[in-house]
């Protein structure tokens, strides 16, 4: 038993060390990644060009270069921004219902939202159109469209699944399962009924991307992310309280099924938002947080700041190689993702199972 | 007994209790106050209704009919937020299943003081759990690669650290521990009753679920016996532990022998004989 302990000492100093430089680390990934994105693409600009501009721009300076300055200001930022937020939406959103279900396998999906949100963006573009009384203006009632439909889905399984005055979580994920394939099969209906041109922008929107970042048609939904990941600091230590358990949380003085109401609501927001402008897009919700639980332990305190920081770094590198491995055509970023993800994360389990380790 | 804080009399009392689940009768009419400064051991055979009566008592199993209360105050009256300042629940079964240190799971029994003492007092509060549970030296090892027996410790810590209060706090306050003993080694058993037994010593009324009787008898200031759903006797653990009810709850044959090391009254099974309700359903059968 002593000597059992004394190899246990080891790693986990070093895991403390991991632990103290992790955010600074991630900050600075995550930093890289934006200039990276800002210098890639179509066109390439230095780091030099940049500062040159933002330079410029807070010293209220006449700008020389038009071409960079539309390049950098109106078509990257906002794309980098973008891509910023709904990486930390679905990463953080992941964690928190990873810890909500007590399971890491959990991720936004689960609880309805995407699918309800799909579902509602999807009818936007059959119907919305067919009847041509949205014209110009579908631009945005898509977005709008996507959230509210996301945000009712998830109302609706929890509303489902609420049992006796409880809301077991169990049956929030069956009647989730239920309610994405619900979901899913609206879409199909639509699609069915869709011509070849809402087919094709109707597939990019599912596989997800960030190209429809313009600022009149990202400011709202970036204002929800950045609202509900702010918020998120409040839960840490409730969050934590739910991985004993329901009952002990509850007994520690945390009303648990308040809780995964706020929970749920706010992811219900924050993802609907981000599926909104961004499409579907995958795997970031439940790689980013698996993997740095794994070496900064569980503890929310650090977790979700963590999440937040890798999934934005992560889906800004993504969005650099989907827009520059095929220029002038884009890679769909959820296809990226997915491409990405899926077998990194089998590659996670086998080695999680192979050392016999819980989460 | 008298709350100094609201002023109001009494203990955690149970009164005229009754609960069904699932059409069962679970719990029928039973009545208990707890006082600060009693170790109530509860027993009973599996599925007489004692983890019941202590979710119960947490005021986490709703009252059907009846009535919970602490110092007069009806539990279905309180918070969550101020339930968990007077009472901890360490449950039957843990369900912790992500890999934090030790220290960080017995500092989650210090939550519901997190904004209103001082860090210094909760790490003070923690400390003491620690060595009580005898975990010290696991402080910084990883819970989901504990034994059962250590987690089982842990937990126990955590609630440990629930109920501390400074030394000059006299506010009453209730440990309710479910099996707290069931994967622990022999001395770890002693030394968690023991530990619970000086808890009375600083106006914690406890109250644990126990199967081992003469554990029961040499800590316990008062048992109470559960059967099908009823109490059906309360008392000092010399007097309530004679052969006749140990045979009649437990189907079990017992004789006492008089421990001339300790003085008290020690319970030795006379062997396994067929219960009595098998034999019965077995003559139906036939």
């Amino acid at each position: 038993m002593s000597d059992l302990a004394e190899n246990d000492r080891v790693p986990f100093e070093l895991k403390e060390i991991a632990r103290g430089l992790l955010l600074p680390l991630l900050a600075l990934l995550m930093v890289g990644a934006m200039l990276t994105a800002m210098t890639h693409g179509a066109a390439n600009l230095t780091v030099g060009d940049i500062f040159g501009i933002f330079g410029r721009l807070l010293t209220a300076a006449p700008i020389d270069d038009q071409v960079a300055y539309a390049i950098i200001v109106e078509i990257r930022l906002p794309r980098i921004l973008l891509g910023a937020a709904v990486g930390a939406t679905l990463a953080v959103a992941g964690a928190v219902l990873q810890a909500l279900f007590r399971n890491p396998l959990a991720e936004p999906s689960i609880i309805g939202v995407s699918a309800g949100a799909g579902a509602a963006a999807v009818a936007t573009i059959v119907l919305g159109t067919a009847f041509g009384a949205l014209g110009s203006l579908i631009l945005y009632a898509l977005p709008v469209a996507a959230f509210v439909g996301g945000f009712v889905a998830t109302m609706l399984v929890v509303a489902i699944a609420r049992v006796g005055g409880k809301t077991p979580m169990t049956t929030i994920l069956l009647s989730g399962i239920a309610i994405a394939a619900l979901g899913s099969a609206l879409m199909g209906l639509m699609m069915f009924m869709s011509s070849d041109e809402q087919l094709r922008s109707i597939t990019f929107w599912m596989l997800g991307s960030l190209g429809g970042a313009t600022w009149a048609a990202i400011v709202p939904a970036l204002l929800i992310m950045c609202m509900t990941l702010l918020l998120m600091p409040l839960l840490t230590h409730r969050l934590n309280l739910m991985l004993l358990g329901e009952r002990e949380a509850s007994s520690l003085g945390l009303n648990v099924d308040q809780f995964k109401y706020l929970c749920v609501t706010l992811v219900a927001a924050g993802v609907g938002a981000a599926v909104a402008v961004s499409g579907i897009i995958g795997f970031v919700g439940i790689v980013v947080p698996h993997l740095l639980r794994m070496i900064v332990g569980p503890d929310h305190r650090i977790l979700l700041p963590a999440s937040a920081l890798g999934g934005a770094t992560l889906l800004l590198w993504a969005d650099v190689i989907a827009r520059t491995l095929a220029p002038p055509a884009e890679l769909p970023i959820g296809v990226l993702t997915a491409l990405l993800g899926a077998p990194f994360f089998l590659w996670l389990l086998r080695r999680t199972a192979r050392e016999g380790m819980t989460w | 007994m008298v709350d100094v804080v609201t002023g109001r009399a009494g203990g955690l009392t149970a009164e005229n209790v009754t609960v069904a689940l699932g059409g069962r009768t679970v719990l029928s009419s039973v009545s208990l106050e707890i006082n600060p400064g009693e170790l109530v051991a509860v027993l009973g055979p599996n599925g007489a209704g004692k983890s019941t009566f202590l979710n119960l008592l947490s005021g986490e199993q709703e009252v059907q009919d009846g009535n919970v209360a602490i110092a007069g105050e009806p539990m279905t009256d309180m918070s969550v937020k101020s339930l968990a300042r007077k009472r901890a629940l360490m449950p039957q079964k843990a369900s912790l299943a992500f890999p934090f240190k030790v220290r960080d799971v017995v500092e989650m029994g210090r939550d519901p003081f997190r904004k209103e003492m001082t860090t210094q007092e909760n790490d003070t509060a923690i400390d003491w759990a620690l060595s009580e549970a005898d975990i010290g030296y696991l402080a910084d090892r990883v819970y989901t690669r504990l034994s059962g027996g250590e987690q089982q410790r842990v937990q126990l810590a955590r609630v440990l650290a629930q109920v501390w209060r400074p030394a000059d706090c006299d506010e009453p306050r209730y440990l309710l521990l479910d099996e707290p003993t069931s994967s622990l080694d022999l001395a770890h058993q002693h030394s968690v009753l023991h530990v619970a037994r000086g808890l009375t010593d600083q106006k914690v009324g406890v109250v644990a679920v126990v199967h081992d009787l003469n554990l029961a008898a040499l800590y316990a200031t008062r048992v109470a016996v559960l059967d099908q759903g009823r109490l059906v006797a309360t008392g000092h653990p010399d007097d309530v532990l004679e052969e006749d009810l140990i045979a009649r709850v437990f189907d079990l044959s017992v004789h006492t022998v008089m421990d001339p090391a300790s003085g008290r009254k020690l319970l030795v099974p006379n062997g396994y004989h067929k219960r009595r309700s098998n034999i019965i359903e077995i003559r139906k059968a036939l």
